[in-house]
């Protein structure tokens, strides 16, 4: 390496707010699933939706917007489960860019 | 329901595409355990052997680029305007069509073969570099057009994905006259305003109602280099402007697929 690349590599900062970023989009992409013919996506407004429900059986409109008749207590289980596994994923992905700092 | 990608890869005298998307199909079938078709033609073959099943079609340049932004000796023809034909080609019932330079390092595509619609493209993308530098290409055209991207299509085999292909053939057909009608550039082939076009045409001009993949396409400018750590981590290398001053950058990006427009930076990576 000559010795301007080698000063350039000494400078070089790590961009934290750009892998922040990054993260972010990552995992809300991954908390896209697919079930009852729509796309949902395991973030907490969907979840606090389905707890605020009641009847087994509920229409509620998916990531497009289409309505879709969904069974309660299973979407809301597996979007919890989701939403936990994408979340402890996220934070060890986060530490490991802070550690980069 | 069979299912597959499908990437278009025509060499020219400074860029091996065909190299670059075998590089591509590897890692597709090594995260999704999906088929890949690559469909190119027999110059870029130049008798080498691949694995991945190989489709022919003569090359259709859609004009002269400049394919280095820091020199001006790379420009060549780019063969980029086969893509109207994919309907045709694609051996699958659910294709999703991926560039060359679109670099998969997770399972996330797989989505679109559960989606509930036949058509669907990117409509936002983001700067992984954080400089939000394509804001630019939020819409095209004098007449702002929103600009749709057709890095990565999927269709489902049916009547509204024919209707969808047989409308970007006659877009490519006329290319001028849309060009004339949206008043954009009409020097080189774009397929992103083909798809655009398309797509407002198919959905009856009511722009709201175009379902989109619902997740943004993480995108590398072209002067963002990029060196492989792990198999499925890479190292990006940029400069910041602050306060008048570059200023070199890194970040991480670690099991996201990303579009990566530097091709050099690609053929990098392809040739290890």
């Amino acid at each position: 390496m000559d010795t301007e690349n080698l000063v350039k590599t000494i400078k070089e900062r790590f961009e934290y707010d750009a892998s922040k970023q990054v993260l972010k989009e990552k995992y809300e992409s991954k908390l896209l699933f697919a079930d009852y013919g729509g796309m949902w996506k395991a973030d907490s407004d969907l979840i606090v939706l389905l707890s605020t429900l009641s009847d087994e059986e509920v229409v509620i409109t998916d990531s497009y917007g289409n309505p879709c008749k969904v069974n309660r207590e299973e979407l809301l289980e597996k979007s919890k489960q989701r939403h936990q596994e994408q979340m402890n994923a996220w934070l060890l992905e986060f530490n490991e860019v802070n550690r980069q700092r | 329901m069979s299912r597959g990608v499908l990437i278009f890869a025509f060499n020219n005298d400074k860029i091996d595409y065909l190299k670059q998307a075998n590089w591509v199909a590897d890692r597709v079938y090594s995260y999704m355990n999906t088929p890949v078709t690559i469909v190119t033609d027999e110059k870029s073959i130049a008798g080498r052997k691949f694995e991945h099943n190989l489709v022919l079609s003569d090359a259709i340049s859609g004009g002269l680029r400049n394919f280095d932004h820091t020199s001006n000796d790379k420009v060549d023809q780019w063969y980029n305007a086969n893509r109207f034909q994919a309907y045709e080609l694609s051996p699958y019932d659910e294709t999703i069509i991926i560039d060359s330079d679109y670099v998969v390092s997770s399972d996330q595509l797989l989505h679109l073969f559960e989606n509930p619609h036949d058509v669907l493209c990117h409509r936002d993308v983001y700067d992984v570099t954080g400089q939000d530098r394509f804001k630019w290409y939020r819409h095209f055209g004098r007449y702002e057009m929103p600009h749709y991207w057709a890095t990565v299509l999927f269709f489902r085999k049916g009547d509204f994905a024919k209707n969808f292909f047989d409308v970007m053939t006659m877009i490519r057909k006329n290319y001028r006259h849309y060009g004339l009608i949206h008043k954009f550039s009409t020097g080189m082939y774009r397929n992103d305003y083909v798809v655009s076009i398309a797509l407002s045409i198919v959905y009856g001009h009511n722009l709201d109602s175009i379902p989109t993949i619902p997740w943004n396409l993480p995108s590398l400018y072209d002067d963002v280099n990029v060196e492989k750590l792990e198999h499925n981590k890479f190292m990006l290398k940029f400069e910041k402007d602050i306060n008048g001053n570059k200023k070199p950058y890194k970040s991480l990006l670690k099991g996201s697929d990303f579009h990566c427009i530097n091709k050099f930076a690609l053929e990098k990576l392809v040739n290890g």
